[in-house]
């Protein structure tokens, strides 16, 4: 480390030329101004032409400053390198809402928050070293040693760059080669999001395996280095490892795939991704993400609408008069049924009587949908399409009502057997 | 809106940015205001930037700077004991790109303050004005031979396009487990192919010129250089020496490689035996063949002594130096070429030659200086060449696209020797 530090302060030493402190004092100069400008004098301007200003004016003065140093024969080329950077970075933030127009925002987050930006960071301070220094000399320095291999700092840098790209990279390649796998095997949406996950995870192993080979890292000891670590897993992060385990075992297995249906507390939830600790569900109801340890879905009981299939079979009850034939409104309530868009014609709308109660008839009508998401949103398209149908057809859905008969001679009961109902006339007394 | 938020954080950035540049730039600046004062009354450390060229065909750049480090620590270690107050900053670069690297860096102001290089590097960079002629007093002068001299200079020789610290010995490199003895003669080089021992030898006419010497073409290839007419006998000595290439190409156990790198890797991995050699390709040779490594001084022939040219490294300097780092730089380079240092830098590292023509090499110590010696004094049979003739020089190109012909096959050797001639004749 202390070759590093010596390197870097030798650095410094370029400061002790007038040359180079001209350029660097008006490039801060430059900052500085266009602070205060926009500060003071650029509120009151309209919104787009402060934003285009606060890019650009640093940018502008000091390109001016460049151009001052041209005329007047002095050196210029750090001022036009640091002009450039702070260009490059303008133009990050100008793509910003192009970005925007091709991606979804989560994509774009992801490309800029974990591609762009670092990239450019990086690059940006390769650069610079290879103006005050070469980036060889720098990645020779040496900084450690590592299971009897001198490490210097362009290897560590190469391993964690590698690391990174490989880790972040392989979303896009192992996406698209899960897509294709999944035109040629035909497999389901939810075997294509595990083929993709497992892909990732395989291409992040063997990129880190080959980090390692790369620094020369010896793979007995690696080895070797992997069983003591295994003790150590056994005590200090057995949860996260055992989280980690369950995660790809829940993929193999396909149980708990990003796009199947669990149901969570009695809600339905869709399976968004399964991380290395956690799956990440989400709950349409309340549009919640659960955040549930992977290890928790092999010790607990789970229900699942995507096992097998994706079909679900969904329920609603309806009272009906107890005038009207049961065959007929149970020919409605199926027929109505094969109206409501999202119920599945196969298999068939069933309907049922299912008891008689005091007031009416409770018949049930069992639906299938595609999507055990939708479940609430059927049920309540079906209710209403089951209104209208008994509207249309006269069918009465009663509300709760008591007939009571009064306690007379057999006689007078005969020619008074007239319903009555609670408020009306006389005031029934319970039996 | 995002656009907002970017722009404040890119504003809370370049301002932190900027308040910790100025605090920098401004104690800098009240440094520099009074750095004269200051180094003449407690002395202000002084950073030197110090580039460093390596070979173009050098693929051990690790291995170069281990051994570029060694020669380097001497003389920087003996300067900072008079000179406590100044760092050296060393950074290494391929030869071929410094043309690049310093017209982009000196614009900057980001410039070395002193480059240590080859001296057909340094022609080139004092040629294209990226460097600064080193101030040549009648005393320095003095300390270097005239041959050194022109070599370094670019049209005259009081005008030094840099200061020579160094020779590169050419020499004969051979792995003594399977070669006990190096072949003295030409004769004897080729009669160790024909017995079955493997022999590299350069395509390019530097690294091959050696042997010119040796069959008596030497006056003739520098007569041709310096753009003067042959005589029939000069002619038909440099015809003797194209027929002895083809007659080497035609044995079996002989290879002609198009650089020196690829010798190296060939001596190295067990693939040849004998190879013509740099002094300072010698640590990288010792680290794979040990105490196998048998150096010599090259061949001898019929004609003459053998005439290698011995590369000259040296010490240019920088143009975007401030007035500290001027003085610091110049005394550097001065010091390098004393007499107690460079004797010093050549016993101790058994790989350079010194340049001082008043220090004189112990040669009785080690083998390997007295083989340097010997190259010393067969290199003098070159010096025209050596002088005339640089790495960058298109002529060499052309000469080394002659010879290639001529070991293939393709071209006869009386054809090749007037080709080659009218070659050398010509103005670069």
């Amino acid at each position: 480390m202390n070759a590093a530090l010596s390197e870097l302060l030798g650095w410094l030493g370029y400061l002790q030329r007038p040359s180079v402190v001209l350029q660097l004092a008006g490039v801060i100069g430059s900052i500085v101004i266009s602070q205060v400008l926009q500060r003071r004098w650029l509120t009151g301007a309209p919104m787009w032409l402060q934003g285009q200003l606060r890019l650009w004016l640093a940018s502008l003065l000091i390109g001016l400053w460049a151009v001052l140093l041209n005329a007047t024969g002095q050196l210029h080329g750090l001022v036009l390198f640091l002009l450039g950077w702070r260009c490059g970075w303008s133009v990050l933030v100008l793509i910003h809402p192009l970005l925007g127009r091709v991606l979804d925002p989560e994509q774009r987050y992801d490309l800029e928050t974990r591609l762009l930006r670092p990239v450019f960071l990086v690059a940006g301070a390769i650069d610079l070293i290879n103006q005050l220094d070469t980036v060889n000399d720098v990645a020779a320095i040496p900084v450690g040693e590592a299971f009897g291999v001198e490490i210097s700092l362009g290897k560590v840098f190469v391993a964690l760059a590698i690391s990174y790209l490989v880790i972040v990279g392989s979303g896009l390649p192992a996406g698209l080669l899960a897509r294709g796998l999944q035109r040629l095997l035909g497999i389901s949406d939810s075997s294509r999001k595990a083929m993709e996950l497992i892909l990732r995870y395989a291409v992040a192993f063997v990129g880190i395996l080959a980090v390692a080979m790369h620094i020369g890292i010896n793979p007995t000891a690696v080895i070797a280095i992997a069983g003591g670590l295994s003790v150590g897993l056994g005590f200090g992060v057995k949860e996260i490892f055992s989280n980690f385990i369950s995660g790809l075992w829940l993929l193999f297995e396909g149980s708990v795939r990003p796009g199947e249906v669990l149901m969570i507390d009695g809600d339905p939830c869709e399976v968004r991704r399964l991380g290395l600790r956690a799956t990440v569900l989400w709950r349409d109801r309340d549009n919640a993400e659960l955040l549930i340890p992977n290890q928790c879905f092999f010790t607990q009981d789970a229900t699942t609408y995507t096992g097998s299939d994706r079909l679900r079979r969904s329920q609603v009850t309806i009272a009906a008069g107890l005038q009207h034939d049961p065959a007929s409104v149970i020919a409605l309530l199926e027929q109505t049924a094969l109206t409501v868009p999202g119920v599945l014609p196969t298999p068939p709308p069933k309907a049922l009587l299912i008891s008689y109660g005091d007031w009416a008839v409770n018949y049930a009508l069992r639906f299938w949908i595609a999507n055990p998401m939708n479940n609430i949103s059927s049920c309540s398209a079906v209710n209403q399409a089951i209104w209208t149908a008994f509207k249309a057809h006269g069918i009465e859905i009663p509300y709760p009502q008591q007939v009571a008969y009064l306690a007379r001679s057999s006689a007078a009961a005969a020619t008074d057997r007239q319903p009555r109902r609670f408020g009306d006339g006389e005031t029934d007394q319970p039996n | 809106m995002p656009m907002n938020w970017r722009c404040c954080s890119i504003r809370k950035a370049e301002t932190v940015a900027a308040a910790l540049l100025l605090t920098l730039v401004s104690g800098c600046v009240a440094r520099q205001g009074t750095q004269h004062q200051e180094s003449q009354q407690r002395g202000v450390d002084t950073v030197l930037y110090l580039y460093a060229g390596v070979r173009d065909d050098s693929s051990d750049l690790e291995g170069f700077r281990r051994d570029f480090g060694q020669i380097f620590e001497t003389i920087a270690d003996e300067f900072r004991q008079i000179n406590p107050r100044v760092h050296v900053v060393v950074q290494v670069y391929r030869e071929t790109s410094l043309l690049r690297e310093l017209t982009h860096r000196n614009a900057s102001g980001l410039g070395p303050d002193l480059l240590l290089v080859s001296n057909s590097t340094a022609l080139k960079l004092a040629q294209a004005g990226l460097t600064r002629p080193p101030r040549l007093t009648s005393e320095l002068r003095q300390q270097f031979d005239a041959a050194t001299l022109r070599r370094a200079s670019l049209h005259n020789p009081t005008r030094l396009a840099s200061l020579p610290v160094a020779q590169k010995a050419q020499l004969a490199c051979f792995n003594t487990a399977r070669l006990p003895q190096a072949p003295a003669t030409l004769q004897q080089l080729l009669a160790i192919s024909a017995g079955g021992n493997t022999v590299g030898l350069a395509l390019n006419p530097t690294g091959l010129f050696w042997s010119v010497g040796a069959l008596g073409a030497a006056d003739a290839l520098q007569q041709a250089t310096a753009r003067r007419p042959l005589t029939p006998q000069q002619q038909q000595a440099v015809v003797r020496w194209t027929r002895w290439l083809q007659a080497a190409a035609t044995q079996q156990k002989v290879t002609f490689y198009p650089n020196q790198e690829l010798l190296l890797k060939a001596l190295s991995s067990g693939q040849l035996d004998w190879i013509s050699c740099r002094s300072t390709d010698l640590p990288r040779l010792r680290r794979r063949l040990g105490t196998k490594l048998g150096v010599a001084p090259l061949p001898d022939g019929p004609e003459g002594q053998a005439s290698p040219i011995n590369e000259l490294t040296a010490l240019a300097l920088g143009v975007n130096s401030s007035a500290a780092q001027r003085r610091a730089a110049d005394a550097f380079a001065h010091f390098a070429v004393n007499p107690l240092v460079q004797r010093n830098i050549t016993l101790t590292l058994k790989e350079v030659l010194p340049v001082n023509r008043y220090v004189t090499v112990p040669a009785e110590s080690s083998v390997v200086l007295q083989a340097m010696v010997r190259a010393q004094q067969q290199s003098r049979t070159a010096e025209t060449f050596a002088s005339l003739v640089h790495l960058n020089d298109p002529r060499v190109q052309r000469s080394q696209s002659l010879i290639t012909q001529l070991v293939f096959g393709e071209s006869q050797p009386e054809l090749t020797a007037q080709r080659l001639i009218q070659t050398l004749q010509r103005q670069p």
